[in-house]
């Protein structure tokens, strides 16, 4: 019965860790690249509620290999975002798939200044960077568009 | 309401539902997870104070209607649609005894969406009424709404999202009528004797059957709305042409922003318009934008979309929580037939509500408000949008 062992396999996976949920049954919708990304390194939150920018040690994220991020958190007024709540995931919408690994702030550097430890892009192409970032009931979702082994990856 | 008084409730009256000393009232699927409790997110809009004021007395005054508020009924339910401003919203029930469901049941394929099941919770609703009056009414109408808002209870509006439960006895939508349903699906995701669903092959897509016809038939003679959130587009297309009253489409995302299965065509959604029906723009991420986490700006934006699609008059919005259920209630094994699963859905998967920023569970109702009155939207549309078009159809086709 291997369908049944993999269709419950992916249930359970899916569901480890968090529930509540709603009652309907969705995949994630594959999305071509863009023809034009904008690749900036720093971005405002989706509603403006904070805004982000992120630093690497080396120009470009590295391809396959295990990194740290270092992100630069400001609020609506432009003061440090401090003490905020802050999950990263990254997903490459072309594939439907995310990192190897599962990245985390490993420290609060300065107030909104964190680092992320355990990011991994596995394969070269356009990956989304998504952070959720929350602090009291303020919360909102800020995006990176990343180009990884293409010789540039960036703008400023 | 506080879950405190939900335990006196529980020690002082026992409902049949309740079973056991569960102060929890027997509904303990998923209790420690933080938005069965927590307020959804205070979402930053960005509004002027003077705009921030309009916003909470424009919802105060409102009816709030949420074409699928819950699948799962459990206590904090009451308090999250008063936090969020819900006047009534559709409960789904019958999906398997839904009212008596502890976390030491499972689901079985034998119960999903069956007559029994649907019977079991109707025939609770009188029970979970008295147990929880002084918060939470059951709604069978358009007057009960109104008088819902003016109590300042919560409604829930019984419905159903399969009509499988009829077999091929029409006779029982008289029976479930007579208990209470006032809005039933024609099918879930999978096909059924009656109608096609959105999950099924395309070119296998029927529309209605006779008996389909003959069940919207039955429907609009009883005064129960026709709703086809789940169904396919030839089913919704088809419905709206034969049914003499407009119907719903309770939840579902646009397939001309997303394209997911579970979603409407533009040209459904005008044939459904045309006919007076509304389309409810459900709040699961992947339908918004196609990954698992979105912001309720996301929701705006379809909402917003279908407005532009389908009018006004014919958009409105449906939350398709099921907060304190896992999917190990749903779908346990050994039970399940991994075929019938498998057509019901591909769960690779299963968004939750966490991944819905600034509309985590029904509290987060009146961040739609505040974000239409950002948008610039008049008093007049964000009420049409927020309740307004429910309740002409419930009006129009329940009474």
């Amino acid at each position: 019965m291997p369908h049944l062992k993999g269709f419950f396999a992916a249930v359970c996976f899916a569901m480890m860790g968090s529930s509540a949920l709603a009652l309907d049954a969705f995949n994630k919708v594959a999305k071509a690249r863009p023809q034009t990304l904008d690749l900036s390194t720093i971005v405002a939150s989706r509603g403006g509620f904070f805004s982000v920018s992120y630093s690497l040690e080396t120009e470009c994220p590295p391809m396959n290999k295990i990194h740290s991020w270092e992100l630069l958190l400001t609020d609506r007024e432009g003061n440090p975002l401090d003490g905020a709540d802050v999950s990263i995931f990254a997903d490459m919408p072309e594939h439907l798939h995310g990192m190897t690994t599962q990245a985390q702030v490993s420290a609060e550097l300065s107030p909104g200044h964190v680092r992320v430890d355990g990011m991994n892009f596995h394969m070269p192409g356009w990956w989304v960077i998504t952070l959720d970032v929350s602090k009291k009931r303020g919360r909102d979702l800020a995006y990176f568009n990343v180009l990884v082994g293409e010789g540039f990856c960036h703008s400023e | 309401m506080s879950l405190t008084s939900c335990a006196a409730l529980a020690a002082a009256q026992t409902p049949l539902w309740a079973a056991g000393s569960d102060p929890y009232g027997g509904f303990s699927g998923n209790k420690d997870h933080k938005y069965v409790k927590a307020l959804a997110t205070d979402y930053d809009f960005g509004l002027t104070p003077e705009e921030e004021e309009r916003a909470k007395e424009l919802h105060a005054k409102i009816v709030v209607f949420d074409n699928l508020a819950e699948v799962c009924f459990y206590p904090e339910f009451i308090d999250n649609c008063k936090a969020g401003g819900v006047t009534a919203g559709n409960m789904t029930l019958g999906l398997a005894d839904m009212f008596g469901f502890t976390p030491e049941k499972s689901i079985q394929p034998e119960q999903f969406w069956s007559w029994e099941a649907l019977k079991l919770d109707l025939a609770r609703l009188p029970s979970l009424a008295r147990t929880f009056g002084d918060d939470l009414m059951i709604t069978y109408n358009h007057a009960d709404i109104l008088q819902a808002k003016k109590e300042g209870k919560v409604g829930i509006f019984p419905g159903a999202q399969n009509t499988t439960f009829i077999g091929r006895d029409v006779s029982r939508l008289k029976q479930a009528y007579d208990m209470g349903l006032r809005i039933s699906q024609l099918s879930y995701n999978d096909s059924n004797f009656i109608a096609s669903g959105s999950a099924e092959k395309p070119e296998a897509q029927f529309g209605l059957s006779a008996l389909g016809e003959r069940v919207v038939g039955t429907m609009n003679d009883l005064g129960m709305l026709v709703d086809t959130g789940h169904c396919s587009s030839p089913t919704m297309m088809r419905a709206a042409e034969v049914s003499e009253k407009p119907i719903s489409v309770s939840h579902a995302g646009m397939r001309s922003k997303v394209d997911q299965f579970r979603s409407i065509t533009d040209e459904a959604f005008k044939v459904v318009a045309d006919k007076g029906g509304v389309l409810g723009i459900l709040s699961t991420p992947s339908a918004l934008n196609g990954t698992d986490r979105c912001t309720v700006d996301d929701y705006l934006d379809n909402i917003e979309h279908a407005v532009n699609v389908g009018g006004i008059d014919h958009v409105g919005y449906a939350s398709d929580f099921s907060i304190p259920l896992t999917i190990d209630h749903i779908f346990s094994l050994p039970g399940w037939d991994p075929e019938v699963a498998a057509r019901i859905g591909d769960f690779a998967v299963w968004p939750w509500s966490d991944g819905h920023v600034g509309y985590e569970n029904n509290s987060g109702a009146i961040n739609l408000t505040r974000g239409l009155v950002k948008r610039g939207y008049s008093d007049e549309d964000i009420a049409k949008i927020m309740g307004g078009n429910w309740m002409r159809l419930i009006a129009d086709t329940v009474g």
